[in-house]
């Protein structure tokens, strides 16, 4: 057994790896700027351009060759290799903002005004030796702080952001759609949750919102019949969507303490036919009896001799009739069935 | 109880409330109506910041249900709060409870509005979904302690007592926990859970989670170890991939693509998810609802789900689910092979401002003999202070035995009708939500049920009263 689950460990691990591989996307450039401000180049607009227009440029090739020519021999591609990761590649650095950014209203413009320095958004940029995504700044250890000193109505959502708005829910968030707004969201959420819970945490916190739903409110279906009858349905179709709210002991508390509603007066009266025997003569794989009764008892009924219910009954003898349901022997009548099967 | 009786005990909650609120905050609080999912604001979390040391909500709740004569009347009360950092900014105390009053005392075992809350021994019932304190760098950096009863969400959803530690080393997260197992429906006596987990990204589009949880629960002692991979596969392509363990046998995994392409408005969702072994009793987190459903056997399920928006006005959801279980001999009542699939339009803002309507329809269908649908209809409109909203929905569930066709060659109707049922359900259901002010609000929703089941015609009144502060 253990050789098999770790094949199927290794399988999967494999299966995942390759996979990584797959997507696996180099970073396009080598560049420190730690270095480059080590060897004297301090100013970003040296390379960024932005003094005129206030908005910062990505450096041309031709702006790096105007230190590096003497690097650079277009004889020899390994020499490419200084700054490109692979021979031969050609450069798409991003001039737009990337997709997870495009609902930022955001301009370097606004902030060069306001005399915000490079290094105070892009926190420790000028120690860095790769190009990497912790240059980005992050929103709440980054912006807020920042915005919340220059006034409340700074840190309003809509400040920054195009689509979340103080009565408007998020969109989406790196890449991947979060819409809220979607009538079936409410059956996407959780997956969102477990790709990234700091990001449901922003807004949701301490997870309340969890506790309050999936410990709390119902869902719209669950109704009076729902409450009554039509959950058992769905129990039996598929328990694990029940499993995203409810525990054992929940189901359990109930039915021990509650009559099914086909439990009525002609459930095992003397005058009717029995039907709660009938239905535990049942193959178990068809009844339902086990669910509030796990172990049930009644040794005085016996077993069924046949197997129960398959086609139409060959034996007259034993039911009168040849009525599946019909005690087979006479029922007394006026006399409890209880008498003789006190169990 | 009489009408005028309980709107009495109603408006005293409420002045109540108002002398419990603390002094009102200017700032933006959170509030989720679980009818339209409205987000009305961010957390202190998000940097905004509040007067109060205390932020929170009250909301006070009756309910009122009629039904062939019979009738029952409850009331609840929900309490939320946080406190602002304190004692040099490292502690903060969060806490979430509720209470619930039975006014006519408990339903008979039948009785039509019997439900869990009548199980209980008193008439007035009180729940602390969680009360904690946070306590930031408790020892070193990048650290933060949680101590007190809370929901861990890894593996399993767990509520303990306990602490949770967790701590940022250089890029990778990881997180320990333990403490005494919570149940608000059953004795947990002792039961123990402890876990622990990393969170790291070995490439840059790529994060890895491992967790581990243990729980001792009476004569059940489960190990989980469970690892989650995702990763950006191209610019709009994500995959996600879980395999769990549970005492050394495989659980289940799951893998899913999914494309989010914004440009488009648009996404696909695609999954496969294989339960791999067979699973009886155990411990009450993990326990399939064994002791009601029996055991849960080995199943694949393929899902695809997708959605298209047109414009800022209209989306359209839809997906099928297609199950099967992966030996048929496993067939019995409660391990089903079954399709679902679903369908759902939203229209926002179409002739009328600040308008959503919403249309749903849902289909099971269980190896062709059960068959469920649903389908509802849901408008909400804003009228200056007023949130109006109303809808409709209609159920029906065709339900058979496995095997009744032959079954009924031999029964007559008095015994087929508990094999074969065909059951109708029709909701209608008005709200009205009224905002006293940026931190108040009253609400009141009626609902009337028409169904096959007993009772056929069911009411239910929701008054409520909300304050944030």
């Amino acid at each position: 057994m253990i050789r098999k689950n770790t094949c199927h460990l290794i399988f999967l691990i494999t299966i995942s790896f390759l996979f990584l591989l797959g997507g696996c996307k180099e970073s396009e450039i080598h560049y420190s700027h730690a270095k480059h401000i080590e060897r004297g180049l301090k100013d970003c607009n040296t390379c960024h351009l932005y003094q005129e227009d206030l908005e910062p440029k990505w450096p041309k090739m031709a702006k790096c060759l105007t230190c590096h020519m003497k690097d650079f021999n277009p004889n020899k591609p390994e020499s490419c290799l200084l700054c490109h990761t692979k021979p031969g590649m050609k450069i798409k650095v991003k001039h737009n903002i990337p997709k997870k950014y495009q609902d930022l209203k955001f301009t370097h413009k606004v902030h060069l005004e306001n005399n915000i320095a490079c290094n105070q958004c892009h926190k420790g940029i000028e120690k860095s030796d790769a190009i990497t995504l912790d240059l980005i700044p992050d929103m709440f250890g980054g912006c807020i702080p920042c915005h919340k000193e220059r006034g409340e109505e700074k840190i309003a959502c809509d400040v920054c952001h195009k689509h979340i708005k103080k009565n408007r829910m998020p969109l989406y968030h790196e890449d991947r759609w979060v819409k809220h707004d979607d009538p079936r969201w409410i059956q996407k959420h959780g997956n969102e949750f477990y790709y990234s819970e700091d990001y449901c945490k922003r807004c949701h916190a301490d997870l309340n919102w969890c506790v309050n739903c999936h410990q709390d409110q119902k869902p719209r279906n669950h109704n009076n019949a729902w409450r009554r009858k039509t959950h058992g349905f769905a129990a039996s179709w598929e328990r694990k969507k029940c499993m995203a709210c409810h525990q054992e002991d929940f189901c359990v508390r109930c039915h021990e303490n509650t009559t099914p509603l086909s439990h009525t007066a002609s459930w095992g009266g003397v005058n009717t036919r029995n039907r709660h025997c009938l239905n535990c003569h049942f193959p178990v794989s068809m009844v339902s009896c086990t669910v509030c009764h796990p172990s049930p008892e009644h040794p005085s009924a016996g077993s069924s001799p046949h197997p129960p219910f398959v086609g139409n009954c060959t034996q007259p003898g034993c039911h009168p009739a040849g009525r599946a349901g019909e005690p087979p022997h006479p029922k007394p009548a006026g006399i409890q069935c209880t008498v003789c099967h006190p169990q | 109880m009489s009408i005028p009786k309980i709107l009495g005990i109603f408006s005293i909650c409420i002045m109540i409330s108002s002398l419990v609120h603390f002094a009102q905050a200017e700032n933006i609080t959170v509030q989720t109506d679980n009818t339209t999912g409205t987000i009305t604001g961010l957390t202190e979390s998000s940097g905004f910041t509040y007067k109060d040391f205390i932020s929170g909500s009250f909301r006070a709740q009756y309910e009122g249900r009629w039904a062939e004569g019979e009738e029952d009347h409850d009331m609840y009360e929900y309490f939320r709060f946080r406190t602002k950092d304190f004692y040099n900014d490292k502690i903060s105390i969060a806490g979430f409870g509720r209470l619930s009053e039975d006014f006519d005392g408990h339903e008979p075992k039948d009785g039509a509005f019997r439900d869990i809350l009548d199980t209980y021994e008193h008439s007035v019932n009180g729940r602390i979904y969680y009360l904690y304190a946070d306590i930031k760098d408790p020892v070193i950096d990048k650290s933060s302690l949680r101590i007190g009863r809370q929901y861990e969400y890894s593996l399993e959803t767990i509520l303990f007592d306990g602490v949770r530690y967790e701590q940022q080393i250089g890029p990778v997260g990881t997180y320990a926990f333990g403490g005494l197992r919570f149940s608000q429906y059953s004795n947990a006596y002792f039961d123990t859970v402890a876990g622990s987990g990393v969170a790291f990204r070995p490439l840059m589009d790529t994060r890895v989670t491992l967790d581990y949880v243990h729980i001792e629960d009476d004569e059940f002692d489960d190990d989980e170890v469970g690892v989650n991979v995702w990763h950006k596969v191209y610019d709009d392509l994500n995959f996600y991939g879980r395999y769990t363990l549970l005492d050394t046998l495989p659980k289940d995994f799951l893998v899913k693509l999914s494309w989010d392409k914004i440009d488009w408005d648009a996404n696909v969702q695609v999954s496969y998810y294989r339960f791999l072994h067979s699973l009886a009793e155990h411990s009450n987190n993990i326990s399939p609802f064994y002791e009601i459903l029996g055991s849960f056997k080995p199943f694949d399920l393929i899902s695809l789900t997708g959605y298209k928006g047109f414009g800022e006005k209209f989306g359209v959801s839809s997906g099928v689910d297609y199950r099967r279980l992966i030996d048929e001999d496993d067939e019995n009542t409660f391990n089903r092979d079954y399709n679902r699939s679903f369908i759902s339009f939203m229209i926002n803002n179409v002739l009328l401002r600040e308008s959503k309507f919403a249309f749903t329809l849902e289909y099971w269908n269980i190896e062709g003999i059960d068959h469920s649908a649903d389908l509802s209809v849901d408008f909400d409109k804003k009228i200056g202070k007023f949130d109006i909203g109303g809808g409709t929905g209609y159920s029906v569930y065709k339900y058979n035995f496995i095997g009744s066709n032959d079954l009924a060659a031999v029964l007559d109707d008095e015994y087929t009708r508990d094999i074969e049922q065909k059951i109708n359900v029709r909701t209608y259901y008005l709200r009205v939500k009224y905002s006293l002010s940026k931190h108040s609000d009253v609400g009141m929703q009626w609902l009337t049920e028409v169904s096959d089941t007993d009772p056929e015609t069911y009411h239910q009144l929701l008054l409520s009263y909300s304050r944030n502060f």
